[in-house]
């Protein structure tokens, strides 16, 4: 196995929900720093994915290999301290904290810390340290000024922000984007993007991006990969996955892409 | 054989009884959404006015139950409908059993406090063609009278009509649509509000009928037959997942039958026979709970369109101005420093013991604080926590002479201990999984642990003297050695809250309470964050429970029991229960608020139930103030006092907050 | 797609007549204003494009019509009635029908009790049999999983159940928010034909899109809106040029830091509520991505 060559490697991955094959066999690699982007219709099987890879789902056959790791049973907590990141389609931020306390619980999460005796001697404060990489992580993404405001006062495209900013800030190797710009207007679609390509070129995380706005797709990736009812169509670079016909059938119809 | 059937057949009543109830609540939670904790105690209430009409009043049986069942269980499930559960159709999970659990303590509380204190017996029965005094007939040697064929007869019919009602007819489809989203539903031209308001009076009015059907079977009856049928209930309904009336039916038979089986095989005087036996409802509870993995997503919320309703009440504010809060910070130490020197000089002692209790209460509240708080779960068995811990240290010092100090460590460890077992065994659980584990938990403990006479001293319970402390040290222990202990402790107490709220623990708690996903997402293991909240919340516990049985002078079963459980989180959901101040009050308040109302009012209306009955009240509000209701107040009163005083300073730092959201980029 | 091509009930007036006429309407979720005095009238058969960027009133203004937000002020006329103050249910029995934004099925009933709730209700009870039959020629996936229950079916077949409830049943006007939101283009073809059809049989439609070009293809009249109020209202054809303009004049208000005075004149003339932090909370608040 060359799974050294690779960051994330999933080879054959399987699952399905009472009997309905919801992803067959997928198998593609993502190199370290390198953008990949994963299209396909509704109900292609794209979010099961990523919740195979993060630990939320497990696939009844086939391996995930992330690091030189064999992933299959890990529980999500695990696998986020090896360095796997994500965003979530439906957002998911902590109702009634503040946006610096949302890095901060990934800024100690990823370290797996959180010991109950280490609070009740009150050794638990913020370090200098810790301040200065979230101060860091918020700049990078442009949100220094929503820093000690509570997530219930922003708007949605803030709030898919305040996900990156989070996910980012546990320092992942690879950062999965689940439709980052669904509910997110052409605008907002547009920033987002920019800070992703931003993250990868300054940070050099990969990024897997799953994305049914091909205008965004194509700004962010270097690469993509298709799938339709579970299974995957085609891989390559984004103009030569769009050029081919099967894609072109399944996904995008009659209709002129981007 | 004829004996394993004759054991079986004297079951089957009490299976039966069991099955209506059990299927009685799978329609409440099928068709309101809400699971109903209080239907044992509407069953009570009706059962109660049925017996008091017969009984005092001398009411024909019939009279007394067209007010009892048919005028009054109508209008009692209309009632909950239109005033409480309607408004809270889309709140989470917790609210909504706060709700119910809060109607559970306050409704037997609220009957004698209207009717005054009675001696039940139940004799009159409600079904005309079944005599309960007359052998229809014998089945493999045992009697069958009126009251066991009139149970099997009605719990058949009743399943029938609600099966067919559920599965099959129009509105049954309306009311399982309705549960899902009462806004959906009306897009499709049906009526949500109304289909969930006849499930109601439905549910409501079979509560009703059960009770009175029930009396007699019970004899002079009190409202632990009640809960007890409940919890039996709720055991098979969790076999059923919640969803199917026949399972929940052949599962409470079940359940019934096989306890007079066993009852019959085993010798009476067997630890098996004593303990074993009457855990069995809850033992197949936890079991529903452990092993049938649908039981882990009841709670998931399923209205599509919950975006709808406006945003909930934003938690009163706290306030903005730099000078209010240092005005208000001096007048607490004013206050704190006058109550101390009050209470070490001139309150009397029947108000030390008072406020003693009261603060010895309020540590045990803090434990609550801890797990609903905090990490957002609903505990029933904090009550017992503090039991193992004051019984614990209380047998130490009996049988070892251990002092009571040391001894409480030691009974804080073991409450601790039992904490973490149940975080263990409910480590996929949340919401109302959480809670009915808690509460078998509860129910497990007062059926063994506590009914053990070697453990516990039986009813009257083991005294706890105050010279186990060590007389050295005390020099004359009084009620202002009492207090200065208790204060000194809950101060501990307060400051190990406070700490673990703003560490990291505190804040990871927080994040799983917004996203469980998200935070696991980011590497934190939630089990094991709650399993270290929960170990904090027993010792918590237990510590709370040893002084307050050490104020008591005395411990026994039913001053730690489930009842006691439930009603602490009713005390506590009132005040607040998201603050260290909210555990305070609720401990010291309700002490308080007893100690007045006992002394002003007449004694036929009874200063505690009344007191239990104001507090259920608070907490029917918790939907609308999570934050508690005394906390809302407190909070908008001080926002008024702010705007008059102190308007330009607050003004100021709300525009900064406002600057830094609207210069962001990607906002809508 | 086949549709019960017979006229739906009432449509004998003139078809010059407005079917919905909404007047001066103003809406709010609890404390947060959503709608500013919004006007607009939906000719009797016509197709009504509402668009706008993410939170500008778009869903709120879907939601008031049908009846599950109720109007502040202003009026919703339906069919010559006042429904302002009606509740959904009254209103969806006059003949409405909305397709709800997102997931619009119960995920607990089966495919069948989906439709048999929605049929029995519009159409009665006699003809139940023959509008699911019709439900499942037109659609015939949904016959495959009739008894699989909603909740375990894709998003695309999910939003093609609640299409079926209210294609098969034709009503007076039908309202649909953000049908091709999440899905692939060649099934949003698919969801334009079908309203295509049934528009042709004679329903009113209020379409909500975020993607502006695939409906002013299909659209008669078009409204914009912007931050809760109507920006344009007139032909389809200005309505992107319109959109465009909004735009351009945001980013260049974000280039110079004018939005924060644009936002501070917005706060002072409406002094109950702030339509910026409106349009964040309701459309996309922390739970739920939005309108």
């Amino acid at each position: 196995m060359a799974d050294g060559d690779h960051l994330l490697s999933l080879r054959g991955v399987c699952k399905s929900f009472g009997g309905i094959q919801a992803v067959h066999s997928i198998s593609f690699d993502v190199d370290a720093g390198e953008s990949v982007g994963l299209v396909g219709p509704n109900g292609a099987g794209k979010t099961t994915l990523f919740n195979c890879v993060c630990g939320q789902l497990r696939p009844e056959e086939g391996d995930v290999v992330f690091d030189g790791t064999l992933l299959n049973g890990m529980p999500t907590y695990k696998r986020a301290r090896l360095g796997i990141g994500r965003t979530y389609q439906k957002v998911e931020v902590f109702t009634d904290m503040s946006v610096r306390d949302h890095l901060m619980v990934a800024e100690r999460a990823r370290r797996g810390e959180g010991r109950l005796w280490r609070d009740l001697c009150n050794m638990s404060n913020p370090t200098a340290d810790e301040k200065e990489r979230v101060d860091a992580t918020l700049e990078l993404v442009g949100i220094t000024q929503l820093a000690d405001i509570s997530v219930n006062a922003l708007g949605l495209g803030n709030c898919r922000l305040v996900e990156l900013a989070r996910a980012l800030a546990a320092e992942p190797k690879i950062l999965l984007a689940d439709e980052p710009s669904s509910g997110l207007d052409l605008r907002e679609t547009e920033e987002l993007a920019a800070v992703l390509r931003t993250v990868q070129r300054e940070r050099g995380t990969a990024v897997l991006l799953v994305e049914h706005d091909l205008s965004m797709v194509a700004q962010v990736v270097d690469r993509a990969v298709v799938m339709d009812v579970g299974a995957m169509l085609a891989a390559g670079t984004f103009d030569e996955v769009m050029a081919n016909p099967e894609v072109r059938n399944a996904y995008l119809g009659q209709v002129d892409a981007v | 054989m004829e004996q394993f059937f004759g054991f079986a057949f004297t079951g089957l009543p009490y299976g039966c009884t069991y099955a209506l109830v059990a299927v009685c609540l799978v329609l409440t939670y099928q068709a309101t959404g809400v699971f109903n904790f209080a239907f044992g105690a509407q069953a009570f209430a009706s059962a109660f006015i049925f017996t008091w009409l017969t009984q005092y009043k001398n009411w024909s049986g019939f009279e007394a139950f067209l007010v009892s069942v048919v005028a009054m269980g109508p209008l009692v499930g209309y009632a909950f409908d239109r005033l409480l559960f309607r408004h809270i159709a889309n709140s989470n999970t917790t609210a909504k059993m706060v709700c119910s659990l809060a109607l559970l303590v306050g409704i037997p509380s609220l009957l004698p406090v209207i009717f005054g204190p009675q001696n039940l017996d139940a004799t009159a029965t409600i079904l005309p063609f079944f005599n309960p005094n007359v052998v229809y007939f014998t089945l493999a040697g045992q009697p069958i009278n009126g009251i066991d064929l009139s149970a099997v007869s009605v719990t058949v019919v009743v399943l029938v009509l609600l099966t067919i009602l559920l599965r099959y007819t129009a509105l049954g489809l309306q009311m399982r649509a309705a549960v899902e989203s009462r806004r959906l539903v009306q897009l499709d031209g049906v009526d949500g509000n109304g289909v969930v308001a006849v499930a109601w009076i439905v549910s409501s009015f079979m509560a009703s009928l059960a009770g009175v059907l029930f009396a007699p079977t019970f004899g002079a009856f009190t409202q632990d037959d009640y809960v007890t049928l409940t919890v039996v209930a709720i055991a098979a309904a969790a076999w059923a997942l919640l969803r199917s009336l026949p399972i929940a039916a052949g599962m409470a038979v079940f359940i019934g039958v096989l306890t007079t089986v066993l009852q019959g095989y085993i010798s009476p005087s067997s630890f098996f026979y004593a303990t074993i036996l009457p855990s069995l409802p809850f033992i197949f509870l936890v079991g529903a709970l452990l092993f049938l993995p649908k039981m882990r997503e009841l709670d998931a919320s399923r209205d599509p369109l919950a975006t709808i309703d406006p945003p909930p009440p934003p938690i009163a504010a706290a306030s903005r101005a730099p000078t209010m809060n240092r005005i208000i910070r001096t007048l607490w130490w004013i206050v704190f420093a006058g109550f101390c020197v009050s209470m070490l000089t001139w309150i009397p002692d029947s108000w030390t013991t008072v406020f003693n209790n009261g603060l010895t209460y309020s540590i045990v509240l803090l434990s609550i604080t801890l797990i609903t708080g905090m990490a957002g779960q609903l505990s029933l068995c904090q009550a017992t926590l503090a039991g193992v811990g004051a019984f614990t240290a209380a047998q130490l010092a009996t049988h070892l002479g251990l002092n009571l100090l040391v001894g409480g460590l030691v009974g804080a460890a073991l409450a601790a201990a039992v904490a973490v077992v149940l975080a263990l065994l409910s480590l996929r659980l949340k919401g109302l999984g959480l809670a009915l584990m808690t509460l078998a938990a509860a129910l497990l403990f007062d059926a063994t642990f506590f009914n053990e006479t070697s453990i516990t001293g039986g009813p009257q319970g083991i005294s706890v003297q105050a010279k186990w402390l060590g007389t050295s040290a005390f020099f004359n222990f009084n009620g202002h050695a009492m207090f200065l202990l208790s204060l000194g402790v809950l101060i501990v107490v307060v400051f190990l809250v406070l700490l673990v709220r703003k560490g990291t623990v505190g804040r990871n708690l927080a994040a799983m309470r917004g996203s469980e996903t998200a935070t696991a997402g980011l590497g934190v293991n939630p089990s094991w964050q709650r399993i270290m909240v929960f170990a904090l919340s027993g010792a918590v516990a237990g510590i709370g429970g040893l002084l307050h049985s050490l104020e008591q002078q005395v411990v026994s079963p039913t001053d730690w029991n489930a009842d006691i459980s439930l009603v602490l989180v009713v005390l506590v959901v009132t005040t607040s229960v998201t603050t260290v101040e909210g555990a305070i009050q609720a401990g010291i308040g309700f002490f308080v608020t007893e100690q007045v109302l006992t002394t002003v009012l007449p004694a036929r209306i009874g200063g505690s139930s009344l007191t239990v009955v104001l507090f259920a009240f608070g907490a029917l509000t918790y939907a609308a103030h999570p934050e508690g209701v005394l906390e809302y107040q407190k909070r908008r009163h001080t926002m008024r006092f702010e705007r008059l005083f102190f308007a330009k300073e607050a003004e100021a730092e709300e525009r900064k907050a406002a600057r830094a959201i609207s210069t962001s980029g990607a906002n809508g | 797609m086949t549709v019960d091509t017979s006229t739906p009930a009432g449509t004998s007036t003139a078809p010059a007549t407005d079917v919905l006429s909404v007047q001066n309407v103003s809406a709010a979720y609890g404390p947060y204003r959503a709608l500013f005095d919004v006007s607009f009238r939906v000719p009797e058969g016509g197709v009504v494009a509402l668009v706008g960027s993410n939170g500008a009133g778009k869903s709120t203004i879907a939601r008031t019509v049908t009846g599950l937000v109720t109007a502040t002020s202003g009026r919703v006329v339906f069919a010559g009635q006042d429904v302002t103050q009606l509740p959904a249910f009254k209103i969806a029995r006059l003949g409405m029908a909305h397709v709800v934004e997102g997931r619009g099925v119960f995920s607990t009933l089966t495919v069948e009790e989906n439709l048999t709730l929605a049929f029995r209700q519009r159409a009665g009870r006699a003809k139940l049999k023959e509008n699911l039959e019709r439900a499942y020629t037109a659609f015939p996936i949904l016959g495959e999983r009739r008894r699989q229950v909603g909740g375990t079916l894709s998003g695309g077949q999910q939003r093609l159940l609640s299409l079926a409830k209210v294609l098969v049943v034709p009503s007076r006007v039908l309202v649909a928010d953000e049908l091709s939101l999440g899905l692939a283009p060649v099934v949003v073809d698919q969801v334009y034909e079908g309203l295509r059809e049934i528009n042709g049989n004679g329903t009113a439609l209020v379409v909500v899109e975020q993607q502006v070009h695939r409906v002013l293809e299909l659209a008669t009249w078009a409204v914009v809106l912007n931050h809760g109020r109507v920006a344009y209202e007139g032909e389809p054809s200005g309505a992107s040029r319109e959109m465009e303009a909004l735009m351009s004049r945001r980013e260049e208000a974000l280039a110079t830091g004018a939005e924060e005075a644009e936002k501070e004149a917005e706060r002072g003339a409406e002094k109950s509520g702030n339509p910026e932090r409106v349009a964040g909370h309701v459309a996309g608040g922390p739970q739920t991505p939005g309108a």
